[in-house]
């Protein structure tokens, strides 16, 4: 049994379908490397936290909080440089499983294992996103609250700062889960019409 | 075509545990419709909150954004709460397109018209929630009545919306071209 619908001609609106498809699967491969990127230039600006003319580099991680590396010991530069990478490492996946579902989609394959399962994995990343945010934010506390993040001009207290931070990040816990339930839903449903058309 | 994409629960536990699970869900996002609709409609009482004695406020929140209420004049009360609904309606809208899928999903409607249609709505106000939530901002900090320094966003919604809407594009045309196929057949 296969899902796949490899016949562009049959209808001008699937085929503009599998257009946008590309478009956003070439998108989605853009964000990916850009955020890859990131990723993995963080271990070189804690090595070399300031430019040859003495300015100083940062990673932002959204909302006002900005980590920059010169001020801090070797310790702490490594326990915020982990935190960056676990702040951005879920995303850099979420964005993998994404441009790799818009292909699945560019190549007519809808209603397919591959593209349910691209869509569950890109569900648990963004619960994971949720988590790994907040550690992120836990983990720049312990190493060193007061020289290098700020939200909105205001540092941040744990655990005090836990419900904050969890409203913060919410939609992305909520978004995930939805999509990982709606994904399970659809790999059932789907080896159910397999099963079915194997019985016809 | 939409009787023939319905499975009933006898024919796999898993699908019957998807569909509880679905059902979990719709309970969820019926709540969370609810509790938001509740809240957009009580929030109009900030025109008519009398004003506080010193030493009291009254405080409004926009996310993580609060703003205070003393003090202001009625037109500028009705342009917090403008802000307010302006951030809250879309939400409300969305919760209702997904508790509409789950609710589908657990009558065992997967791969229908109805259920992509509501992913489809329910992208278009995650979208609308994020640049609602800039203009809310916007109207508050025109008037000088947000706090400086606070400011929330992310553009997590706008991708999310942006996919889940191709998504459901795309799996909208394909169950077409199905449909279609099965009339042949």
């Amino acid at each position: 049994m296969t899902m796949t619908m490899q016949t562009p001609t049959m209808s001008p609106a699937f085929a503009g379908a599998r257009k946008l498809s590309r478009f956003a699967a070439v998108l989605f491969t853009i964000a990916f490397l850009v955020m890859l990127f990131v990723v993995m230039t963080v271990p070189a600006i804690v090595i070399f936290p300031t430019t040859p003319s003495g300015v100083e580099l940062g990673v932002g991680l959204g909302n006002g909080v900005n980590v920059g590396f010169v001020s801090l010991t070797r310790s702490q530069a490594i326990g915020a440089m982990i935190a960056v990478e676990l702040f951005y490492l879920p995303s850099v996946l979420m964005l993998y499983h994404t441009f790799k579902l818009f292909f699945c989609f560019a190549k007519g394959e809808v209603f397919a294992a591959k593209p349910i399962s691209h869509m569950r994995a890109a569900g648990w990343w963004l619960i994971t996103s949720f988590f790994a945010s907040i550690a992120a934010m836990y983990l720049l506390d312990l190493c060193d609250r007061k020289a290098f993040y700020a939200f909105n001009g205001h540092t941040l207290h744990f655990p005090g700062a836990l419900p904050g931070l969890s409203l913060w990040y919410i939609g992305a816990l909520l978004t995930g889960i939805a999509t990982t339930i709606a994904a399970h839903v659809m790999e059932e449903a789907r080896a159910i019409a397999a099963d079915n058309a194997e019985i016809v | 075509m939409s009787e023939a994409m319905t499975f009933t629960p006898a024919l796999s536990s898993g699908f019957d545990r998807a569909k509880k699970l679905s059902r979990i869900m719709a309970v969820l996002f019926t709540i969370g419709f609810w509790v938001t609709l509740v809240g957009t409609t009580l929030v109009i009482a900030i025109l008519f909150i009398p004003q506080t004695p010193p030493g009291h406020e009254d405080v409004v929140g926009l996310n993580d954004i609060s703003v205070s209420l003393d003090g202001l004049s009625f037109g500028q009360r009705v342009w917090v709460l403008l802000a307010i609904e302006m951030v809250g309606l879309p939400v409300v809208f969305l919760m209702h397109h997904t508790r509409r899928v789950f609710g589908h999903f657990a009558r065992g409607e997967v791969f229908v018209l109805p259920v992509i249609g509501h992913v489809r709505r329910a992208s278009v106000w995650l979208i609308v929630s994020f640049f609602a939530n800039i203009a809310g901002q916007i109207m508050l900090r025109a008037t000088g009545l947000m706090p400086p320094g606070q400011s929330h966003g992310t553009a997590w919604p706008l991708i999310i919306g942006v996919v889940t809407f191709i998504a459901a594009y795309v799996m909208a045309e394909a169950q077409r071209i199905a449909a279609d196929n099965a009339e042949i057949v």
